[in-house]
């Protein structure tokens, strides 16, 4: 089986903890590895964001949440926003354009990630969550369909933001996890220490582009492969001919 | 003669002996006690009014009837008006208003409030002092139309204190790995935090309150609809509306304490309770009673969803508090 394959497979995976409530199992204590909103009639697993922004409106100190989302960074880093998260899934799936990274604007996900804690802290609201696309395909629409919510400015709203996420995942492949996602943010924090990792034999790489060419997060893995924004999705492994490129799950690291 | 004598003391000492006898054995509370109501709610930084109904069942006359808390830490204190009640009659009653205040500060719960009560009663000339001790059931609210908590109430720097020694410890170990290359301290400190943390926030029960937040679904929390904060005064039409309410309607609010929107479905609820007999309301922590919340179908795909308003009778429900003076008259009946 090909790496894409067992991706995929992965992914769906993902999707399937996403809506496991179809199941009947209600909510559970676990922490979604990605963003996945538990609002979500069908959620089973708690999201993030929303969690971490609650617990700073009480000014609880985090540290189930801190111990939880460093397990995930160390295991994978960002790897879950490649093989796990239901959004990446879909950024995924609209990844048509893979166009190079900027790299500055990148980091505008660390600026939402800390926009999403003062906001918090700030209006004591769980505000990232009223313009998070994932919450608008997760939650808004399905409340409009069971008739809790109505189409109200927060809904609009709502919809405004899963519009141009849309439109910019149509653009740029992986628009929303390159540049917005505050989880990617999060877990790109733990890139260069992850268990699951990308190495690069630099004796078998002569520098042909080819990974570039296939990496939906516009990187160039031959020189970026511990990039904060690499996903760790294993497109460049396949593209290269050489092997020059592996996903290594291991705590060493080649030099 | 001396015999008569001896008899009549006789008789005196058996009557002294009788009457310490049953003195002492009446040394028991000769006053019986109840709350109305039994289990008072009182708004945190607000006070509350409780009747203590107390009842003579002795022959006795009880004097200088006092009240006070048993813990001077607890966070509800109590005052009673008068403060000295003189003398309850024997087989007679008698109140003492019972004032209770709860600090602003005080979270949603149920405290148990031990309450003594101290009282004198004289048999012949023997005199007793009771101290009966009660145990008074209150349950704190947050105010209906609470301010979000302050930002200073959510900092405390020795509260962190750990995790900013977490992140020392993984300054220094990152520090090291950047300038010898050395990666194991740093991982042992990922370790520690992950284990730490875990352990933790699970003994904490952070992880139960994770699961809170998961289950229940705010309106306004994730965008559904926009938080309310302001007095919902209800309109000329709906308090005309409200006076064609046939028979009488009980209605539940389903609410969690940090719901944004609760605090106004609860008070425009209290509002049209106040313009209404016909019209009562309780309401139900959907975080301590969440079973309540399931057996009442306030629950749809698997989360309960607050603010939720329930009318028994009919078992129909409204979610949330968009136009809710109107559909709320629409679940009592006398919508336009």
């Amino acid at each position: 089986m090909k790496l894409w394959q067992v991706r995929r497979i992965s992914q769906g995976f993902g999707v399937l903890l996403g809506v496991f409530g179809i199941t009947g199992i209600g909510m559970t204590h676990l922490i979604f590895p990605g963003l996945h909103c538990y609002a979500c009639p069908l959620a089973v697993t708690i999201c993030p964001i929303g969690l971490m922004q609650n617990l700073v409106v009480f000014g609880v100190v985090p540290y189930f949440w801190l111990g939880v989302i460093v397990a995930y960074g160390l295991v994978a880093g960002r790897g879950f926003c490649g093989w796990f998260c239901p959004f990446g899934t879909l950024n995924d799936l609209l990844a048509f354009r893979k166009v190079r990274i900027h790299r500055l604007a990148s980091y505008s996900k660390f600026v939402v990630l800390l926009a999403t804690i003062v906001f918090a802290w700030v209006f004591a609201d769980t505000m990232f969550c009223k313009v998070c696309p994932a919450a608008s395909i997760e939650a808004s629409i399905p409340y409009l369909f069971l008739k809790v919510a109505t189409v109200n400015r927060p809904f609009l709203i709502h919809m405004a933001s899963l519009g141009a996420t849309l439109i910019g995942m149509v653009l740029i492949a992986r628009f929303w996890c390159r540049y917005l996602c505050p989880m990617g943010a999060l877990l790109g924090l733990f890139n260069r220490v992850s268990l699951l990792h990308l190495s690069l034999d630099t004796d078998r790489c002569t520098g042909c582009l080819a990974c570039s060419a296939s990496c939906p997060m516009g990187l160039k893995p031959h020189l970026e492969y511990d990039d904060h924004n690499c996903i760790k999705c294993g497109e460049c492994q396949e593209a290269c001919a050489l092997d020059a490129l592996t996903l290594t799950f291991s705590a060493k690291r080649r030099p | 003669m001396i015999e008569k004598r001896t008899g009549m003391r006789c008789l005196v000492g058996l009557l002294l002996v009788a009457t310490v006898a049953s003195a002492a054995g009446a040394q028991d509370s000769i006053l019986r006690f109840t709350f109305d109501p039994a289990e008072p709610i009182v708004k945190a930084g607000g006070s509350a009014s409780v009747i203590l109904r107390i009842h003579n069942a002795s022959i006795y006359e009880a004097d200088d009837v006092s009240v006070y808390t048993v813990e001077e830490q607890t966070d509800v204190s109590l005052q009673s008006s008068p403060d000295l009640l003189e003398r309850v009659p024997p087989f007679g009653e008698a109140t003492l208003d019972l004032i209770l205040s709860a600090p602003e500060a005080l979270r949603e719960q149920t405290i148990e409030v031990n309450v003594a009560v101290i009282y004198a009663y004289c048999v012949q000339d023997v005199c007793f002092q009771i101290v009966d001790e009660l145990a008074l059931t209150v349950h704190v609210e947050e105010e209906l139309l609470s301010a979000p908590p302050s930002s200073a109430s959510r900092l405390s720097i020795w509260r962190w204190l750990i995790p900013i020694l977490a992140v020392g410890l993984l300054a220094a170990g990152i520090l090291l790995w950047q300038l010898v290359d050395l990666t194991i301290p740093l991982y042992v400190v990922l370790l520690l935090i992950i284990g730490g943390g875990i352990s933790y926030g699970v003994l904490t029960y952070q992880h139960q309150q994770a699961w809170s937040i998961g289950a229940v679904l705010c309106t306004s929390c994730v965008g559904i609809e926009e938080a309310r904060h302001e007095d919902p005064l209800p309109s000329a039409e709906a308090l005309a509306a409200l006076d064609t309410l046939q028979s009488d309607v009980e209605l539940v609010v389903f609410y969690a304490p940090w719901c944004h929107s609760c605090p106004f479905a609860k008070a425009m609820v209290q509002r049209l309770a106040d313009a209404s007999d016909r019209l009562r309301w309780r309401a139900v922590n959907v975080d301590a009673q969440s079973e309540l919340a399931l057996s009442h179908g306030v629950i749809r795909s698997g989360r309960t969803i607050v603010p939720a308003i329930l009318r028994v009778d009919t078992g129909e429900v409204v979610f949330g508090v968009e136009r809710l003076e109107t559909r709320l008259l629409d679940l009592l009946g006398v919508g336009r």
